[in-house]
């Protein structure tokens, strides 16, 4: 077990460097440049300054050198000062994870909830009327594009109803606020964010446990359950359940990244000071070190969120042992 | 006196686009202690006639249309699920083809075994627990117990799983052991050693057994009344030696002289 995980680890260094290598190649094609904002957008500066410009930012240089130094920085974990406001790139990384980690685990935390009795319930009441009710609110959190119920939910929480904040975190006079007072501002600042990021994750766990579970429900120790006398109920919870969820830990496994990767579009609708709408304004504004610190990062994540699901995997299912 | 009887039973399953009777309109009756061989081929419905006696016909998609399976005077199939759940695995117990896939993969076979006890004994205490699931794994001939106790069933053999899954079965002193071709996918070694440890247990604990099987050899040398599955219907039933000297049914024939 040990040996693989060294081994696992050592797979994801070339793996880790390839894709830094296409990021920084699409950051690099992409159509303008970091200092844009201050050269083209100017009317007043020239053709000298601009180039003395490039050449502050290292810009001037061929792309693989500019790679190869961003490599030699990286390698001792420096990722540079952001081309925007100069402050070091991992420090404003750092400064926006809370919030994201807040949101994403409430949300996880949401979607565990919800689609996991959703699941379990429209594969033992298989083509009951809930069961199609299900399917197709199922289909709808799937297929509606998040940025539009994100807007809708706005409209109609937000605006008609007024119930909740539509943007942010917190309040201007959070600051004022008793302990309590905070708490509750924060959970209303919230709820929204919160329930649009699960709906998509919902939708796709609650297919997987439901066709999970009719896949259990069918396997021959189910008949042994129920010849030995059990009910239903103890069928479903003792015998099924436990063999029915294993497709959730890769599930979690999978969502470690945006735990902290953060989404850009809900991050941005919601303007959530997250990761994610730090990653959208660094590639709005071309600010390299930024968007490669995150990158990096996040490759990092998607890695190792893969690596425990499958150490968990293994941990769960008494049949998988690695070599 | 019969201890169960079944008749008129039809159990059929249904596809969208046919609907195939499995087992069409059944009749028999099976004496208290004796051997009930139900022969047949592959997919003659003996075992969905025997899933049928436990009420698993539901799991596999197919459905009782019509019949009744009378037990101690009481419709099954009419009983609700809370009175027949009460019967199956105390009075009525079943052992599966293919031990490998019909113990749970992911609970210790000690956990499984006690449930079997556990489930009937509610109010069991922990030294009750462990002095019958003792007996009866030295009943079904288990050594090395504290191992198997703490295993997975991918860390048990074939044979030992079959064990396991008797031993279950024979926890609570049930009166019918239903056999669905209990030899199927075992080492041929192991085959005559579970088939003599199912006689013995009948012989010891008194037990009426239902064997399902497709081999003939086994059919004239464990049961007294045998009946002849095919195409869902039974064609022959008596005496097994009778059968054997004199059949009648030219599918019989076939089969014994096969």
């Amino acid at each position: 077990m040990f040996q693989y995980l060294i081994k696992r680890l050592l797979y994801s260094i070339p793996i880790i460097i390839g894709i830094t290598v296409i990021t920084f190649a699409v950051m690099y094609f992409t159509p303008g440049k970091p200092t844009d904002a201050m050269t083209d957008f100017n009317t007043n500066i020239t053709a000298e300054s601009k180039e003395r410009l490039y050449k502050l930012y290292g810009l001037d240089k061929p792309v693989y050198e500019q790679y190869w130094n961003w490599l030699k920085r990286v390698a001792v974990l420096d990722f540079g000062s952001s081309f925007k406001d100069g402050r070091s790139a991992s420090e404003k990384i750092i400064e926006r994870l809370p919030a994201t980690i807040l949101l994403n685990v409430l949300s996880i935390i949401l979607m565990i909830i919800v689609a996991v009795p959703a699941g379990i319930y429209s594969a033992v009441r298989k083509y009951s009327l809930a069961d199609r009710i299900l399917t197709v609110i199922v289909f709808i959190c799937f297929s509606a594009p998040v940025f539009w119920v994100a807007l809708m939910l706005m409209i109609a929480f937000g605006l008609w109803l007024g119930w909740f904040p539509i943007s942010g975190i917190v309040s201007f006079d959070f600051n004022e606020l008793s302990f309590f007072g905070k708490t509750r501002d924060l959970a209303n600042h919230l709820v929204l964010p919160v329930i649009v990021s699960t709906l998509g994750s919902f939708a796709v766990l609650s297919r997987y446990i439901r066709s999970g579970m009719l896949d259990v429900l069918k396997q021959d120790y189910i008949k042994t359950a129920y010849s030995k006398g059990l009910s239903e109920r103890q069928v479903i919870f003792n015998h099924a359940l436990k063999n029915a969820l294993l497709p959730l830990i890769t599930i979690i496994g999978l969502s470690i990244p945006g735990l902290i990767g953060g989404s850009f579009i809900i991050e941005t609708v919601f303007s959530y000071p997250g990761m994610g709408r730090l990653g959208f304004d660094a590639i709005m504004a071309r600010d390299y070190p930024v968007i490669m610190g995150i990158g990096v990062i996040s490759a990092f994540l998607t890695l190792l969120g893969n690596i425990i699901a499958d150490i968990s995997y293994a941990a769960a299912d008494p049949r998988i042992r690695y070599r | 006196m019969n201890i169960l009887e079944i008749k008129n039973l039809s159990v059929e399953y249904k596809t969208p686009s046919s609907t195939v009777e499995a087992v069409k309109n059944v009749s028999f009756g099976i004496k208290k202690g004796e051997t009930f061989v139900i022969a047949g081929r592959s997919g003659s419905g003996k075992s969905t006639l025997a899933s049928a006696l436990m009420d698993l016909t539901g799991i596999d998609g197919g459905k009782i249309k019509s019949g009744g399976i009378f037990y101690g005077g009481k419709d099954l199939l009419k009983m609700p699920f809370e009175e027949k759940r009460v019967l199956k695995g105390s009075k009525i117990s079943m052992i599966f083809q293919d031990p490998q896939s019909y113990l749970n993969p992911v609970i210790k076979a000690g956990k499984q075994i006690e449930e079997s006890f556990t489930i009937h004994n509610p109010k069991a205490s922990e030294e009750e627990i462990k002095k019958r699931v003792k007996e009866v794994l030295k009943k079904v001939k288990l050594d090395d117990v504290e191992r198997i106790f703490n295993a997975y069933p991918h860390q048990l053999s074939g044979g030992q799983k079959q064990r396991i899954l008797i031993a279950m079965a024979i926890m609570n002193n049930p009166e019918i052991l239903i056999a669905d071709e209990p030899t199927t996918g075992l080492d041929a070694s192991i085959q005559k050693q579970i088939l003599d440890l199912i006689e013995e247990l009948k012989n010891t604990l008194g037990l009426t057994l239902i064997m399902i099987t497709h081999n003939m050899r086994i059919a004239r040398k464990y049961s007294n009344t045998m009946a002849v599955m095919h195409n869902g219907e039974i064609v022959e039933a008596g005496n097994t030696e009778e059968i054997f000297k004199n059949p009648q049914h030219e599918y019989t024939k076939l089969l014994i002289g096969g």
